[in-house]
């Protein structure tokens, strides 16, 4: 008997024994990073995560509001989180990351209202963050492998009086294993899918394979793809901007190329997203 | 989502139980690639093979639980892909280190190329662990089902390290004389 036979007899044992640690196991270790990290970690997401509230909220409202218009259909008004509530609002994007610029989290805290006031929605809290459909998975604990979080950015798009629903669920690790630093801006995973009376369409998931912090935008990174459910996607290149999650690419469906911006995708740029994937996968 | 409705997804070829399962156990099954592979983009790769290759099982399969299905293909494509690498540098505290341990348990040099029906020495590995304590039969599976490293094993139970290790290395002697008991030469 060698350690091969061993490790695969091991593996094969019956459910019981490896269930009973699962939940361990999908836990992040709490060891293996330095108190500070740990601690830098949670103040990185707390204020990242009270940053959000002023800057991509505002961005998806925006975006969710600017006019996704086919045919003279005007966009519904739709809800970026579940459970907020969306305003209309004049402020520009601009306006609203040079209101961050000028106001600090404590401030958010103690002067500004929880509730939507006024012509923007305010969180004050990573609590209000997170209930707000926003997912931090495992904002506090830090591990090597299993820190990340999840922004899931809704849609919804017309195309020949037919509504689509566009979702993208951005996934982030937190932690540079490189440097052991924390880093909003590695863009780890994307989904993209397109769904229409509660049907997905279309699903596309993206996974880039460098994680480059402080990227300009004006730059692009060349980055694999990972496609399930044998549409022709074979090209993404990936754009991080900043400490903004947001998701950029172009996607290259039967030679076509489609652009994808989820915090400043124009109308042309989405509709002709969902005429590509619809056209190419039906 | 519960885990019957994603295998329902599975079954009815929607592309959503892709999505639902990697929400659900994409972090489970990072974690168990990375333990083997020690390295974040092979373990990612693994996982999105892994996701693969549940869609092109399921069905036929249907699984009682996805979980466990999930984390068996995710362990055996690491384990393919760290074997393939197998002529690269070892290291690391999670898979090199258990397949060493493992390795110098089995080390008798009469029994190097003597073959082990794998079903026997699964079922001599199950009655072991059933006569082991939880908490033994936990640290066991951690180490050598998931690839933990002992600080992690120690941190995630709350036990010292040097408990961990401890224990590990009475529980591979014992194992080593249990099957030997049972006639399987290690």
């Amino acid at each position: 008997m060698n350690a091969d036979q061993l490790l695969n007899a091991i593996g094969s044992i019956d459910d019981r024994y490896m269930l009973a640690y699962a939940k361990e196991a999908a836990a992040p270790a709490k060891t293996s990073v330095k108190p500070f990290v740990r601690w830098a970690a949670a103040v990185c997401a707390a204020t990242v995560a009270v940053a959000a509230a002023f800057v991509i909220l505002p961005t998806i409202k925006q975006h969710s509001n600017n006019a996704i218009v086919s045919d003279g259909v005007p966009t519904e008004s739709t809800t970026p989180f579940a459970g907020v509530p969306v305003t209309p609002t004049t402020d520009t994007q601009e306006g609203l990351q040079n209101d961050v610029g000028t106001t600090t989290s404590s401030d958010a805290i103690t002067d500004e209202p929880t509730q939507p006031s006024g012509d923007r929605i305010l969180l004050n809290s990573v609590g209000d963050f997170l209930s707000s459909g926003a997912r931090l998975v495992n904002p506090i604990e830090v591990s090597e492998n299993d820190f990340y979080a999840e922004y899931p950015l809704n849609l919804t798009a017309y195309l020949d009086d037919t509504a689509y629903e566009v979702t993208y669920l951005l996934q982030y690790h937190l932690l540079d294993l490189n440097t052991g630093t924390t880093d909003f801006s590695h863009l780890s995973n994307g989904w993209i899918s397109i769904s229409r009376d509660n049907q997905v369409l279309f699903s596309v998931y993206v996974a880039t394979d460098r994680y480059v912090s402080d990227l300009d935008y004006t730059q692009t990174t060349e980055t694999n793809n990972s496609v399930i459910g044998g549409c022709d996607v074979l090209l993404f290149e990936g754009l991080l901007r900043g400490q903004t999650p947001c998701l950029y690419g172009k996607f290259r469906l039967n030679g076509l190329y489609v652009t994808v911006d989820t915090t400043r995708g124009t109308q042309e740029e989405t509709v002709a997203l969902i005429q590509s994937l619809v056209q190419n996968t039906h | 989502m519960d885990d019957s409705r994603i295998v329902a997804l599975f079954l009815a070829r929607d592309e959503a139980a892709i999505t639902h399962t990697d929400r659900k156990y994409g972090p489970y099954c990072r974690t168990i690639s990375f333990n083997i592979l020690e390295d974040r983009h092979d373990a990612e790769e693994c996982t999105n093979d892994t996701y693969l290759q549940a869609w092109n099982t399921i069905p036929p399969q249907r699984p009682h639980s996805l979980q466990a299905y999930l984390g068996r293909i995710v362990r055996n494509l690491s384990l393919n892909k760290r074997r393939a690498k197998q002529a690269q540098k070892r290291g690391g505290e999670g898979y090199a280190a258990a397949y060493e341990e493992l390795e110098q348990m089995v080390s008798s040099p009469s029994s190097v190329e003597e073959s082990v029906d794998e079903l026997v020495l699964r079922d001599l590995i199950e009655r072991f662990l059933d006569e082991q304590t939880e908490q033994n039969r936990r640290i066991f599976i951690a180490r050598y089902w998931y690839f933990e490293s002992v600080r992690s094993i120690a941190s995630k139970l709350g036990i010292s390290q040097s408990l961990v290790k401890t224990t590990l290395l009475r529980m591979r002697n014992a194992l080593r004389e249990h099957l030997e008991r049972e006639g399987v030469s290690v």
